[in-house]
């Protein structure tokens, strides 16, 4: 499942230069646009790029990959032939889904295949904003003698400890590491395995 | 014999099968490969639809303790076990189908001896460490190395610096990666690094070659330029000759005289055997002899201290050679230490346009480590950031992401160095800081060349 080859490059990038990257693409325009990006970028010569569909006709290479990443709608559909993709023992096999119905099946499909240590997860991302912030301190109002009983007020400064105090306008500095508004909660569950 | 997960074994009948072969620890403690047995789902079993009726009491397992020791003793194989203990429960037949798998699933777990050998590589190594001493890798998971693998774009020919104390998994990674092109310098603190993880990936021994270390404790005298290897950490300081005139002579003098030792002392060796063939040997010759071997030796030891305490001086003045070139591909940072000073002085190694990673299991230092790089300069495309990871069960009908989740698997600062302009003052950046920072842009690089 080629795409836009943005995995593709990052998979080039760590097989290089001994290694080579098979991948397959079902859609033309996509396949062609793909080998045109592997040659502007000098890399051709660790990648081959086949227009098939992987889930009728596989990967075009039988009992040498030292692992097969599968992004496509019916992944289930492939494991058979990425079983014989893969070398004999102890390659590894990976599946993006976005919808769990397909997770079930491809599970399904790597247990009716033999493959062991079938293992679902999901990984996040969360970036963090490094931010100066203010706090304003309230204003509790005085005891009437001017005996302050809370430890906060702005003008007793030994009680700030760690806290940066701005005495003049009441408020309290601290760095922070704050979430942005809104995060990416889900692209896709990962299954991995292992070809026993 | 080594014991693993409460199992007591020998090994010795593991070598010569290939990896990924599962065994069986039979009664002696050997191991045995498994036989592949085909379960039995043709027969349909005796199950209940819920578990309203269902009393937990603790005593619908008939098997005692003792029963099942006698069993084990008698060197009854696991599944045996398993098979009696649901025949001797009263309430398996009434358990749902799902009830009994999860019941036949722990059994087997709890009594099936059973061992897979697998090959050691960065995700198993990473994830075992993890799971059972996290804290020798400053809790570390492994999707925040991976991480870290990725954003510090580590591949083959790169010429990288790492500081870890992660007992030597950062390292062993990053060489994977690496598949034994390029270099890698290693950072220490104290008396040397610690490898102790690293041994365990199995690299092949010319992966060791570009594979150098620094003491941190030089790292300032490096940059101020006042390096010199008059002391090396946690050696005492004795007469240091002057390599760096005498390199050629010192050598040849070291070799020639090491050759005139060896061939004294099997001489020597040679003579004590033949002495104490003969009974009626002088007490007295015997002794004087033994004492001149032992001063031979002695200064054998002497010599070998001092040629391999020169052969560390070399190194580190190469070392050192490699690190003033302040051209390196990338830094990978993670450790126990706060990551500002060495992010402030390490970086001064690394080349332009290059990515740096620094994990840290905490949070707060790294937001200090963000604001002091912004002081700094330099940098861009400051990123502080960590990874979810959730689990998932996978069963039909049964599917939902695990009771337990890492809380936390440590946060990553990254970013990309560029030229450093020092001739800006430092007033610019001091603005920047006091306002809000703007969001990341998307930058659009027209002429991509590799």
């Amino acid at each position: 499942g080629t795409g836009s080859g943005s995995l593709s490059h990052a998979l080039i990038r760590t097989v290089a230069p001994t290694g080579h990257l098979y991948t397959v693409e079902f859609h033309q325009q996509r396949a062609e646009k793909a080998r045109e990006e592997f040659r502007e970028h000098g890399v051709e010569h660790l990648v081959t790029v086949t227009n098939q569909d992987v889930c009728k006709n596989g990967f075009g290479v039988s009992n040498i990959a030292d692992a097969v990443f599968l992004d496509i709608p019916s992944p289930w559909e492939a494991i058979g032939h990425a079983k014989s993709a893969l070398k004999a023992e102890g390659g590894r096999i990976c599946s993006f889904s976005p919808c769990i119905e397909q997770v079930q099946r491809t599970c399904l499909a790597m247990e009716e295949y033999g493959f062991t240590e079938i293992n679902t997860l999901e990984i996040l991302l969360r970036v963090y904003n490094v931010r100066t912030i203010s706090l304003q301190i309230p204003d509790l109002g005085k005891a009437a003698e001017g005996n302050s009983s809370t430890g906060f007020d702005s003008s007793n400064s030994s009680n700030q400890g760690s806290l940066c105090t701005n005495l003049q306008q009441g408020t309290v500095q601290f760095k922070s590491g704050v979430p942005l508004r809104e995060m990416v909660g889900h692209t896709g569950y990962l299954t991995f395995a292992t070809k026993s | 014999k080594i014991i693993f997960e409460k199992q007591w074994f020998y090994l010795d009948n593991a070598i010569g099968h290939t990896y990924g072969t599962t065994f069986e620890v039979t009664s002696g403690g050997n191991l045995q490969p498994k036989q592949e047995v085909e379960e039995s789902t043709t027969e349909t079993k005796e199950a209940g639809t819920d578990n309203r009726n269902i009393v937990d009491d603790g005593k619908s397992q008939k098997l005692t303790h003792d029963d099942i020791k006698a069993l084990k003793d008698k060197g009854i194989k696991g599944q045996e076990i398993v098979q009696q203990l649901i025949e001797n429960s009263t309430t398996f037949r009434d358990k749902t189908e799902f009830a009994q798998d999860k019941y036949i699933k722990k059994k087997k777990k709890k009594y099936e001896a059973v061992i897979t050998i697998v090959k050691p590589s960065t995700r198993i190594l990473s994830t075992m460490y993890y799971a059972r001493e996290p804290g020798k890798i400053n809790h570390l998971r492994y999707d925040t190395l991976a991480q870290m693998l990725t954003l510090g774009n580590i591949r083959a020919g790169n010429k990288m610096i790492v500081m870890e104390t992660c007992a030597g998994l950062v390292l062993g990674a990053v060489m994977e990666r690496m598949g034994g092109y390029g270099s890698i310098i290693q950072m220490y603190p104290g008396g040397g690094p610690v490898r102790a993880a690293t041994s365990c990936f199995g690299f092949p021994k010319p992966f060791f070659d570009n594979l150098h270390e620094f003491p941190l404790s030089k790292v300032d005298s490096l940059l101020s330029g006042t390096f010199s290897t008059e002391t090396l950490p946690s050696e005492p300081e004795d007469n240091v000759l002057v390599e760096e005139e005498t390199n050629g002579l010192t050598d040849e003098k070291q070799i020639s005289l090491q050759e005139t030792e060896e061939e004294s002392t099997t001489e020597t060796a040679m003579e004590i055997n033949q002495t104490e063939e003969h009974d009626t040997m002088d007490i007295n010759t015997e002794d004087v002899e033994f004492k001149e071997n032992k001063e031979k030796e002695n200064k054998d030891n002497v010599r070998e201290k001092q040629r391999k305490q020169w052969e560390r001086r070399k190194k580190l003045i190469e070392t050192a050679a490699l690190l003033t070139e302040k051209n390196a591909d990338g830094l990978i940072v993670a450790s126990k230490f706060h990551p500002t000073p060495l992010l402030l002085s390490l970086l001064e190694f690394v080349a332009p346009s290059r990515p740096f990673v620094v994990y840290c299991q905490y949070k707060e230092p790294l937001l200090e480590c963000y604001t002091k790089l912004r002081e700094r300069g330099g940098v861009i495309n400051l990123k502080l950031s960590e990874t979810w990871l959730r689990n998932y069960q996978v069963l039909p009908d049964r599917s939902h992401p695990k009771l337990t989740m890492s809380g936390g698997g440590g946060y990553l600062l990254s970013g990309i160095t560029v030229v450093l302009d020092k001739g800006k003052s430092d007033s610019s950046h001091l603005e920047a800081l006091k306002m809000e920072e703007p969001s990341s842009k998307r930058c659009k690089v027209q002429d991509l060349h590799c």
